[in-house]
């Protein structure tokens, strides 16, 4: 297992390594480089010494046989034997000397050359200078060219060494400086590569450790969502991140145990407030029907006593306003009972509508005689010309419809005489709008108003049961139609009913569903 | 033998292909020039330094003349090709000698000397001008003499003949030995013929073609040294009576009025020309081969009038200019008292 601390361990061991050899290295470059130079150097000083001695020598030479060649004094064969030996001796010597500098393929050419051209000039400088017999003696002329040939031999000789020097000088110079530029290199290298390996090192330690951080801030502030990335790590780190991964899941599991009970409770809760305004509903169902019933009930009896207090002296007239009160009131509570029994079909499912060939004109217009015929406080006035007289529908579903929307409209408009029944077709829908000019409603009402049992604001004291719309909206629904209302309080409202002309309507439509 | 066949081709040829032939006829004709690189000297006087210092001091000493007023150098100047600058040297007598001296260039390639080789030998020729009385008109018992009295001449005498010292033999050997050493230095035409094409002038290398065709010049200045060591009659108008060579051979025709072929060596420096001094410029003497040639019973066949065109004269002037090298710088020797 690579640990955290074996790994800074192990680049501890490598940059003390490292720091070794590049000492080593550079003491040694230093150390060589200036051992080198300096040989150089002193090759080159050689080189110049040694080419000046045989130039000496040389001259030395040059004078004995010029001396010897002018032929103006008497020298004796022992003098020239003797200068000659000693001179030849220096000249050997300087020319050797000269020779170990060399090294180059030229300079070895160069100085056979030399060798060469010196053999021959010597043999002739012991004949010229009588210390080797021979009936032939070179010519002094071809001596002298010779001479002038090995003299420049010789300076060639000297030029190419002292080249030679110079070239190895710069060259090595130049060995020195790329060695000490690649040392350079190497130390830069070094230097990025440490740097490099002391970030990787910081950032291998802290990465983990500020990722991990966040992790466990997020962790604790409950967002149990939080990956862990480093899991896999074979390090310390790797084992914490595994043991916080561990302690993570336990969190998890608790915090979704917290939950289910929550949502439990909420279930209870909802249930329990659903069932309180059930019974709120129905309490006030109850309170309302009750009330709904005793007034028309006590029109009834109020009518039914006077009838019976007056009874001879009762006038006709009299009577048909008695009994006029007690139809309206038990048309009242007739209807009240059909809505409710409706309600209740609904509720249980068993409404159905059976829809057949009808005349939609007729059925509206009817429903607003009868209306007029019933409150004659009010006037409905119809304009049902653009409806179709052929329509396919459930006419006591639709009776049930208009006279709804009818009542209601008077119901809702006490001080307003006229209501406006509209009729027409638009593409494949026939609308029918009740407008009154009433009471009106809230914006915010509008909404609820279909829903069962709701009551607007504006509907304070004006009997209802908050059936009627409920019922008008699901019978709507039945022939696959749709009712809206726009209202403003105080301006009235307009009830809009489409309903879809269809050529077939099924049988029986499942109300359950 | 090959050589004069190789010679004949190349003459043949240039004469049909004049322009093809140059460079390749003056190469084979350039191997008949190469100089010597070293001078022979005789078993009988072999070489040293010390002897040739002796004879050039002896060369120089007027003691060695009857009245102490001559030396070799007298009519063998060095800065005159070892000639003298006049028609005939004047001698002992105070009066111009018969013939020019002949020059000492290069006379170890030399045999028979003077110009009409009655001497075999340089030891044998120097003794004849010493003591010839119209030239310097010494006496060897004398010379001897004078030449003990020096302490100096005695010593280096002593040295190299230790056993005879002082003798006619060793003073005409040494004198000998030193005029050996005699060469004349590399001229521009030696540097040519060692291949540096740069040394002579075109008009040189067209006046060695004209010396070695046209102007048969070769056929007796042959060689480095530019002599066939014969002996021949030029048709110069004869003065004195001298027969030359004819004095020696007076059965051969052709050795009547002949005199020795000289070497064409640093002739710059050695005007006036001929064996008596008549011609005075080179011209002249190309002038004498073209036209002025005396035909004579004892003329060589060789020589007979060469018709050369004016560019052919000017060109081989340029050729034999070619051969003069630079003054050689010859020091006096220190005489001993």
């Amino acid at each position: 297992m690579s640990s955290m601390r074996s790994k800074i361990f192990l680049s501890i061991i490598a940059t003390l390594l490292f720091g070794i050899f590049l000492c080593g290295f550079l003491f040694y470059v230093a150390r060589s480089g200036s051992n080198e130079i300096q040989e150089i150097t002193n090759k080159t000083f050689e080189a110049v010494r040694q080419s000046e001695t045989l130039r000496q020598k040389f001259k030395a030479m040059d004078e004995l046989t010029q001396r010897v060649f002018s032929m103006s004094n008497f020298i004796t064969r022992e003098e020239i034997s003797q200068q000659f030996e000693m001179t030849n001796a220096d000249l050997t010597k300087a020319g050797k000397a000269l020779l170990e500098q060399s090294l180059s393929d030229k300079m070895h050419q160069q100085s056979v050359e030399f060798k060469k051209q010196k053999l021959i000039w010597l043999q002739d400088t012991r004949l010229l200078l009588g210390l080797e017999k021979s009936d032939h003696i070179p010519i002094i002329e071809v001596y002298k060219i010779r001479q002038a040939k090995l003299e420049k031999t010789v300076n060639e000789l000297v030029k190419l060494a002292k080249e030679e020097a110079t070239s190895n000088l710069i060259q090595t110079e130049k060995d020195l400086n790329d060695t000490l530029a690649n040392t350079f290199g190497v130390t830069l290298f070094a230097a990025v590569f440490f740097t490099l390996m002391a970030f990787f090192l910081a950032r291998g330690l802290s990465k983990p450790l500020v990722s991990l951080v966040s992790t466990a801030k997020d962790l604790a502030s409950g967002n149990t969502e939080v990956k862990f990335t480093q899991s896999e790590r074979q390090d310390e780190i790797g084992e914490v991140v595994r043991a916080v991964a561990g302690f993570r899941d336990g969190v998890i599991d608790r915090l979704a145990l917290q939950e289910s009970l929550k949502t439990q409770a909420e279930e209870l809760r909802e249930a329990l407030s659903k069932e309180k305004e059930l019974n709120e509903l129905q309490r006030q169902f109850v309170s309302m029907v009750s009330h709904e019933f005793r007034t028309p009930l006590a029109i009834i009896d109020a009518s039914a006593r006077r009838l019976d207090k007056r009874k001879e002296k009762a006038s006709s007239e009299d009577i048909d306003k008695r009994t006029t009160k007690i139809k309206n009131a038990v048309h009242r509570m007739l209807n009240l009972i059909e809505d409710t029994l409706l309600v209740a079909k609904v509720d249980n499912g068993k409404l159905s509508i059976s829809p057949k060939d009808m005349n939609l004109q007729d059925l509206i217009e009817q429903c607003c005689e009868n209306q007029n015929e019933i409150a004659t406080s009010h006037y409905i006035s119809y304009d049902l010309e653009a409806l179709p007289q052929k329509f396919v529908g459930d006419k006591g579903a639709l009776t049930q419809v208009i006279t709804n929307l009818l009542s209601n409209a008077v119901k809702y408009s006490p001080d307003c005489f006229a209501i406006e029944v509209d009729g027409w077709v638009e593409g494949s829908d026939a609308f029918i709008s009740v407008r009154d000019y009433g009471l009106g409603m809230d914006e915010e009402d509008v909404p609820q108003l279909f829903n069962r049992f709701f009551r607007a604001k504006t509907s304070t004291g004006i009997p209802g049961t908050g059936i009627g719309l409920n019922l008008v909206r699901t019978l709507v629904e039945k022939h696959d139609g749709e009712i809206s209302v726009t209202s403003k309080q105080g301006e009235g409202s307009t009830f809009t009913v489409r309903l879809p002309m269809k050529c077939e309507i099924p049988e029986s439509l499942d109300l359950a569903s | 033998m090959l050589n004069y066949l190789r010679l004949l081709i190349s003459l043949a040829a240039l004469m049909l292909f004049p322009s093809f032939l140059k460079a390749e006829e003056h190469i084979s004709l350039r191997d008949q020039y190469k100089r010597p690189l070293t001078i022979k000297f005789p078993k009988t006087a072999p070489y040293s330094p010390q002897l040739v210092t002796l004879g050039k001091m002896l060369f120089f000493d007027t003691r060695l003349s009857g009245k102490n007023n001559l030396n070799c150098a007298s009519c063998h100047n060095p800065s005159f090709g070892y000639e003298v600058p006049v028609k005939t040297p004047i001698g002992a007598t105070l009066t111009p000698l018969k013939r020019q001296a002949p020059s000492l260039l290069n006379m170890a390639w030399v045999a028979p000397l003077f110009w009409d080789g009655r001497a075999d030998t340089l030891e044998e020729q120097a003794a004849g001008p010493i003591s010839h009385p119209d030239e310097m008109d010494g006496n060897f018992y004398i010379i001897v003499k004078r030449l003990k009295a020096s302490a100096e001449y005695r010593n280096y005498f002593r040295y190299l003949f230790p056993k005879s010292g002082i003798t006619r033999e060793n003073i005409l050997k040494a004198i000998a030995t030193y005029e050996r050493t005699i060469v004349s230095d590399w001229a521009p035409f030696d540097k040519w013929i060692e291949g540096d094409e740069t040394a002579i002038s075109d008009a040189a290398k067209r006046g060695f073609v004209i010396f070695n065709g046209a102007g048969k010049c070769a056929t007796c200045h042959q060689g480095w040294n530019f002599t066939d060591n014969k002996f021949h009659d030029i048709g110069l108008p004869i003065k004195n009576g001298d027969k030359g060579r004819g004095a020696l051979e007076p059965d051969n025709i052709y050795a009547q009025h002949a005199f020795k072929t000289p070497t064409l060596r640093n002739l710059s420096y050695r005007a006036p020309f001929m064996h008596d001094g008549s011609l005075k410029k080179l011209e002249d003497v190309i002038d004498h081969y073209i036209s002025g040639v005396i035909d004579r019973p004892s003329a060589s066949p060789l020589i007979g009038n060469v018709p050369l065109s004016v560019a052919q004269k000017f060109d081989l002037v340029a050729f034999l200019k070619s051969l003069s090298a630079d003054r050689q710088d010859v020091s006096m020797p220190i005489l001993p008292n």
